[in-house]
Order: C-alpha cells, then structure tokens, then sequence
C-alpha cells in the first residue's frame, strides 16, 4: 500500500518511469495472479503480462486513488481471464506440465498461522468445491479487497447478486469444512 | 450435523474481513473465518523471476505512448468538433435560403393571378402598390368617382342580363306551351304563342305572375331540404308527387287565359 506516495507514482508510471512500473507490478502482480491461478484461468502467467500490458495502454484515461486503482487493475484481470478461457476452448487443449513452484510473497501472521492450521491443500480443495461465480465473488472481495459494488462492476451484476453469491459461496465454505472435519 | 442458520449479510461481512461473527461457535463459523483468512496466505503466488524484467521494459514504453497519443488526441477533438460545427450550419443555411426564395416568389404568383385576371385582395394589392409594382386586372380604388363608375357599370351588366335571361326564359316557354295545346285550342294557342313568341316582353305562361315591365328579376330557386331533415313527411299531408305534377289536359288555365289572370 503506497497511500499518499500514489498520485506521484502514478505520475512516474504515465510518464514511463520503470521503477514506478516496477513498484507497481510488485505490489499487485501476487494478487493478480494468484486470483487468476486460484480461478483455473489458463495461462495465468501470460493472462497476467496481458493484464498490465492493458493497464499501461489505459492509463492516461484512469483517474482515482489507489484503491479504485486496484478495483480497476482486478476488474481488467477478470475479462483478460474470461477471454483466455474463450481462446482456450477454441483451440486444441494441450498437455501442460505442472506449474513451477513460486515461493508465495510474505503474508502477515495470522494469515500464515491460519493457512498453517488449514494447510494449503485442503483451501484449494475447498476453494474447487465452490462455484465458479461464488469463487469469483469470494477471491476479489478477499484477494482484491474490492467492495461489494466494486466486484458487481468487475463481474457485471448488481450488488444485490453479489451480495447472495457471497452469502452462499461463505456457505458451501462452512459445508465443505464440516464435511472434512 | 445440521448447520443452525444460514449465514445473513452482516455475518457474510464479518467473515470476508477475516473476523468471525457474534455467536460464531453456535454457527459453526470459526472454521470459516479460519479459512477466510489462510485464502489471504495462500492465493497470492510470486510471478515468475524472469517475467518482470522483461515485462516493466515493454509496460513503461506502452505508457509512454499512450499518453502522448492522448496528449494528441484533444487537437484531433477540437478540429473534429470544429467540422461538425460547419456541417451543423448548412442544414441552417439551406432554410434561410429556402425561405428567401419563398419570399421573392410570392410578387411573381401575385403578378401571375392577377395577369390571370384574378382580383387579389385589398392586403396583397397594397403591399404591392408599396413595393412599385402594378399589377394588370385590378379594379381602380383610387378615388370613389372611379367606384361609382365601376358599380354603376357592374348594375348596367346586371340589368342587361336580367333582361337576356328573361328573354330566354319567355322564348322557351313559348315553345313548350305550344306543345302543351290541345288541337281544339291549338290554333288560337298557337297564335298567341306565336305572339308570344314574337314579343318576348309578353308574359302568358299559366302560374306565372307578371315580371313588372323590364324590370330584371332574378328567379330564387326553392331551398332545397335534405331528406329527413324537415319537410312533411310522406303520408301527412302536401302534395303527392303525382298531383305535383302539372296536369297536361285540365291543370292551369289554358295559354289562353293568362292574360286575363294578368
């Protein structure tokens, strides 16, 4: 989170200033791809060198602090990966080996204590049994820290329907917990 | 086991913060919230090492040139909104001409009716005589001798074609009643038919009244009732359509006794 320092930093990045670049993909491209792993998009690597090759080409015409900025760099990571997914289905599905292992960026420690006491298998696992709108809602309103009427925007529903996707999606969570309790 | 309640949109918010709601443990939502929180650790993935060196390089050049095509693309604006300023004119320019046009043919159809021998109106003759046009077929109305003339002439016409008319209306009487005589009567009928016909001013058709002497008189047709919208309803009353007729053998008085009627 950069607060203050944003407008300046936005400033560098319209102008072409690498580090501005650089500081930016740092700061949002874990999240990004780890919203477009966790949502089994295709190619999320490359999905994501597209996402913010589409957030230089629309820069100049964005205006917001960082928060929109973030909601707005999520919304374009949702179509490039519905688009990846319509350019998938139209073309021969390959083999793929096994993505490589990154190491996942620094959480905090009650994230870490959690994810310890859960273990990442069994949140993917979880996560899998939703469905693919409730796992939508639930990644960007927890991975993208968007509000609900951010991810309505993002998903192009209303509010109201995001709101009972998430009702449901925390739901199935509970659900599928008891189950493999 | 059964799950106590479903989950209400103020718990729902609770969990996404990673906090569990009032009452979590009778819900069985601690889990949950347990879950919510380790979705933050674990979702998350590091790119790959190489992606951004290359990529920053091509992210920095695209911004670049996007804001400079931005930084052009106020000019191009502003000259396609002067464009469509000057096209928006013509559409106006096209009816102001469209309504010249209009005003300097309205003297031209004046002249044309009034050639035509049209009297146009006292307005439309004044406006003329103030744009310095004459116009031919017009009475004159620049002093009242001249009006006197002009309605003195117009009774003159009047009472020479009264008289034409009545001429007319005499001379064809005359025939019919000679086809009407008997051939008893028909020599003394035929006589004064003959007279009749040779002075038209004389007057003998049976039912008429005399037309005073020379006097023109204009014959009003009877007003015409639509059907259904007055008159005597057939069966009370008047005059059947057979007895309306005039009686070739015994109706009026014979062409004979006309004058004496007179």
């Amino acid at each position: 989170m950069l607060d203050e320092r944003f407008p300046a930093l936005l400033t560098l990045a319209r102008d072409g200033d690498e580090a501005a670049w650089a500081r930016i993909y740092r700061d949002l491209a874990p999240a990004v791809l780890g919203y477009l792993r966790a949502n089994n998009a295709p190619d999320p690597e490359d999905v994501l060198g597209e996402v913010f090759l589409q957030v230089a080409r629309d820069l100049p015409g964005f205006e917001g602090d960082e928060r929109r900025f973030r909601a707005w760099v999520f919304t374009i990571a949702h179509h490039r990966m519905i688009d990846a997914r319509r350019r998938s289905s139209r073309r021969p599905v390959e083999p793929m080996a096994d993505p490589p292992e990154h190491e996942a960026p620094p959480a905090d420690d009650a994230a870490d204590q959690a994810l310890a006491r859960i273990g990442a298998d069994r949140v993917a696992t979880v996560l899998g049994a939703l469905s693919p709108d409730q796992r939508a809602v639930l990644l960007l309103r927890v991975i993208g820290d968007l509000t609900v009427a951010e991810v309505a925007r993002a998903l192009g529903k209303r509010p109201g329907a995001v709101k009972a996707l998430q009702r449901r999606g925390l739901a199935a969570v509970r659900r599928e917990l008891q189950r493999r309790a | 086991m059964a799950l106590p309640h479903r989950i209400g949109d103020e718990s729902a918010e609770r969990l996404l913060d990673g906090r569990a709601p009032a009452g979590a443990d009778a819900l069985g939502l601690e889990p949950t919230a347990l879950f919510v929180t380790a979705l933050r650790a674990a979702v998350p993935a590091a790119p790959p090492p190489g992606a951004e060196a290359t990529l920053i390089g091509r992210l920095s050049d695209t911004a670049l040139e996007s804001e400079q095509r931005m930084a052009v693309a106020p000019t191009q604006a502003l000259a396609i909104e002067s464009a469509s300023r000057g096209r928006g004119w013509r559409p106006r320019l096209a009816v102001v001409a469209k309504v010249a046009v209009g005003v300097a043919l309205l003297p031209a159809a004046m002249a044309g009716l009034a050639f035509a021998g049209v009297t146009l109106p006292e307005p439309a003759r004044e406006a003329m005589d103030r744009l310095g046009l004459d116009l031919p077929n017009q009475s004159v109305v620049d002093d009242e001798g001249a009006v006197g003339i002009d309605e003195a002439d117009k009774a003159d016409r009047a009472d020479k074609g009264g008289k034409a008319i009545q001429r007319r209306e005499t001379a064809s009487r005359a025939r019919r009643g000679e086809r009407r005589a008997d051939p008893d009567s028909r020599a003394s009928g035929g006589r004064e038919a003959r007279e009749r016909g040779a002075n038209p001013s004389a007057d003998g058709e049976p039912g008429h009244q005399s037309r005073g002497q020379g006097t023109p008189q204009v014959v009003q047709p009877a007003p015409i009732t639509p059907p259904g919208q007055g008159g005597t309803p057939p069966g009370q009353g008047g005059t059947s359509p057979s007895q309306a007729k005039p009686q070739p053998q015994s109706g009026g008085p014979p062409p004979g006794q006309a004058k004496q009627a007179d």
